[in-house]
């Protein structure tokens, strides 16, 4: 049998296997096991668990179970709606200013943890009813979070950057700055279309009041729904809450950029300040809380980590029957120019995002499109920014939207339907995002360059 | 009466490796959060004392790599292995129990050989008394033997799963077993 036909055989089996709904990563290698059982010398079969044991031996691979766990401390806590109700009181003049507010602490959020989901969950489920409280509409305040909560993985430190750099090998550090100037932008994008949709709904209400006869104070009443003050000092009082936050996000970025430590050890510094921090301010030290933090971070480490294991192996019979660089060969030869190349890798992943997490998409694909991204001359850094908001999109959009999901689940009265509406001018946003990436790719390599040094 | 105190007996072996499981998850996320301090405790030895350890990074990577497999039962446990359900929402309930079922089987297949595999690779290693080639040089058989008993640890649960969803056990039959031992 020829490579291309085992390649075409190995991505079949590996889709049926993905779809009969068990495990990605008992899945994937199974998948492995059974073409390194049909097209492989024997030995090979002998050395799996020495192969998975190799892989997983990886200084960088420290950084996401320790990473988990300070997402898992911090979100088990009230900290989620403290840094919003924090903000909100820094913002509640500007109009949409409970949006921003929240699109903002998604964003600090996620400057705390790794995790998309984490991120939704830990704002959303203070930030949803107060949203709507205040008269939002329920598409425009689950879109809110399920956007924002996305920043998760693109703000550091991030496991889906952490992820592609193994995968592409390139530097965590680099990738962990490059991830901050895009962050910032679609934290613009979405703080603009916040603005605007809440002072259309705004007027539509007004308008839907005027018609029906109403005085104008009682127009304004209702539109307002419900009107907060918040005083200078009820701003200032509402710092200290704030300021914990600040100084493990600040010790992080030193520790990190510093070149004080490495990613791991960044890694291990913010789990370890994140546990303390969890303890002593919020208290959890009850038996019942510890053991929500220690079940939630070992469940989703150990989940992602297996995957990686069984991906590893899954990679390497991909490279050791030829199919890797058969595809690379292939699709170099299609001769297709650098942004038409670039166009259908999109449409791929995001096609991919629609069905599998991130980590299985990053780990499976990387080594594939890797060789041909190298021949057109684009930045790997660069694209991994890109490959990171395709993954973001895959997380808010149906059927296995995680975000989607985790928002149903903390405000189980909203229909899906509403949910999905509301996420669809976010995802717009995020395409507009990219768009703009492409033609400033600036915005991605300046951060990393004036710090690393260009190439 | 004796496929009775078989069936009850089983019921308890069942119950007995799941409670198993469940503590080896915890231990395994306290392991975590050890390594998270010997990471620290690394860094500030290395600044405050300039004296690098020459075991941290080693045995933070083993004792992660321990967590990790020590808990795939108990993630297998509470199904937080992540998989694909879209096609659960066109299926009826009959129809995804079959799936489910047949997911299991093959996975057990995968963890069964994982587990065969590893056994084997420890034993070689302990047998060599393979060591690290670093500075510290620790015995390899350790992490070895962790993986190979977290993946017979997974087996285990996959085999409890699939003899549930087969027989149609619900947790009103455990404590009836557990009431006959009474």
């Amino acid at each position: 049998m020829d490579t291309a036909t085992i390649g075409l055989l190995y991505a079949g089996v590996t889709t049926l296997l993905l779809f009969s709904g068990m495990p990605i990563a008992f899945a994937l290698g199974l998948s492995a096991l059974g073409f390194m059982a049909g097209f492989m010398p024997s030995a090979h079969l002998g050395v799996v668990a020495e192969t998975v044991f190799a892989e997983l031996d990886n200084f960088t691979l420290l950084t996401i179970p320790l990473f988990v766990l300070m997402g898992a401390a911090i979100g088990k806590t009230r900290a989620g709606a403290d840094v919003y109700s924090s903000l909100n009181a820094w913002l509640y003049k500007v109009p949409g200013g409970l949006g921003l507010a929240n699109v903002f602490a998604c964003a600090v959020f996620a400057a705390m943890c790794g995790s998309s989901p984490a991120t939704c969950s830990a704002i959303g489920s203070s930030g949803i009813p107060q949203l709507v409280k205040r008269g939002y509409s329920e598409g425009l305040a689950t879109g809110i979070i399920a956007a924002g909560g996305t920043l998760g993985i693109l703000i550091p430190p991030s496991l889906t950057l952490i992820l592609y750099g193994l995968a592409s090998e390139q530097s965590i550090g680099r990738l962990f700055m490059a991830g901050i100037g895009p962050g910032l932008l679609l934290i613009l994008l979405f703080s603009i279309w916040v603005m605007f949709k809440y002072n259309l709904e705004r007027r539509f209400i007004q308008a839907t009041q005027a018609k029906l006869n109403k005085s104008q104070a009682e127009i304004e009443s209702l539109a307002a729904i419900e009107i907060d003050y918040y005083s200078w000092s009820d701003r200032l009082a509402s710092l200290p809450r704030l300021l914990p936050f600040l100084i493990l996000i600040a010790v992080i970025m030193i520790a990190m950029y510093g070149g004080w430590a490495t990613p791991s050890e960044v890694a291990g510094i913010g789990a370890t300040g994140a546990t303390l921090m969890v303890i002593v301010l919020y208290k959890c030290y009850r038996l019942d809380d510890i053991q929500k933090i220690l079940s939630g971070t070992i469940r989703e480490s150990t989940m992602i980590m297996m995957i990686i294991a069984t991906s590893f192996l899954f990679t390497y019979v991909m490279s050791y029957l030829g199919i890797t660089q058969a595809s690379a060969n292939w699709l170099v030869g299609l001769g297709l120019s650098k942004w038409v190349f670039f166009f259908w890798v999109n449409v791929f992943l995001l096609v991919l995002g629609f069905f599998l997490p991130p980590v299985a998409i990053i780990l499976m694909v990387t080594p594939i499109i890797l060789p041909t991204l190298n021949a057109m001359g684009i930045d790997l850094i660069w694209f991994g920014i890109v490959m990171t908001i395709l993954m973001e999109i895959g997380l808010i959009t149906p059927p296995v939207g995680l975000n989607l999901f985790v928002i149903n689940g903390i405000a189980p009265e909203i229909k899906l339907k509403n949910i999905i509406m509301g996420t669809l001018p976010f995802i717009g946003l995020m395409f507009l995002g990219i768009i703009i990436l492409c033609v400033f790719p600036e915005i991605v390599t300046w951060l990393p360059n004036h710090f690393y040094g260009g190439f | 009466m004796s496929t009775r105190y078989l069936q009850a007996s089983g019921l308890l072996l069942i119950q007995a490796i799941k409670r198993f499981n469940i503590l080896t998850g915890y231990l395994s996320a306290v392991i975590v959060v050890i390594t998270a301090l010997i990471v620290c405790y690394g860094v500030v030895m290395r600044y405050a004392f300039n004296t690098p350890l020459d075991w941290g990074l080693e045995l933070s990577i083993y004792l992660l790599i321990t967590a990790t497999f020590m808990s795939a039962a108990y993630t297998q446990l509470e199904r937080g292995h992540v998989s694909i359900e879209v096609l659960d929402q066109m299926m009826k309930p009959p129809a995804i129990r079959w799936r489910v079922l047949i997911g299991d089987v093959l996975s057990l297949v995968f963890c069964a050989f994982l587990a065969w595999n590893s056994w084997h690779f420890f034993f070689e290693a302990f047998e060599d008394g393979r060591v690290t080639d670093s500075m510290w040089g620790p015995k390899l058989w350790i992490p070895y033997f962790f993986m190979a008993w977290g993946c017979t640890a997974l087996s285990a649960q996959l085999v409890i799963q699939i003899i549930e969803s087969v027989f149609g056990l619900k947790h009103q039959q455990y404590s009836t077993a557990a009431e006959w031992k009474e």
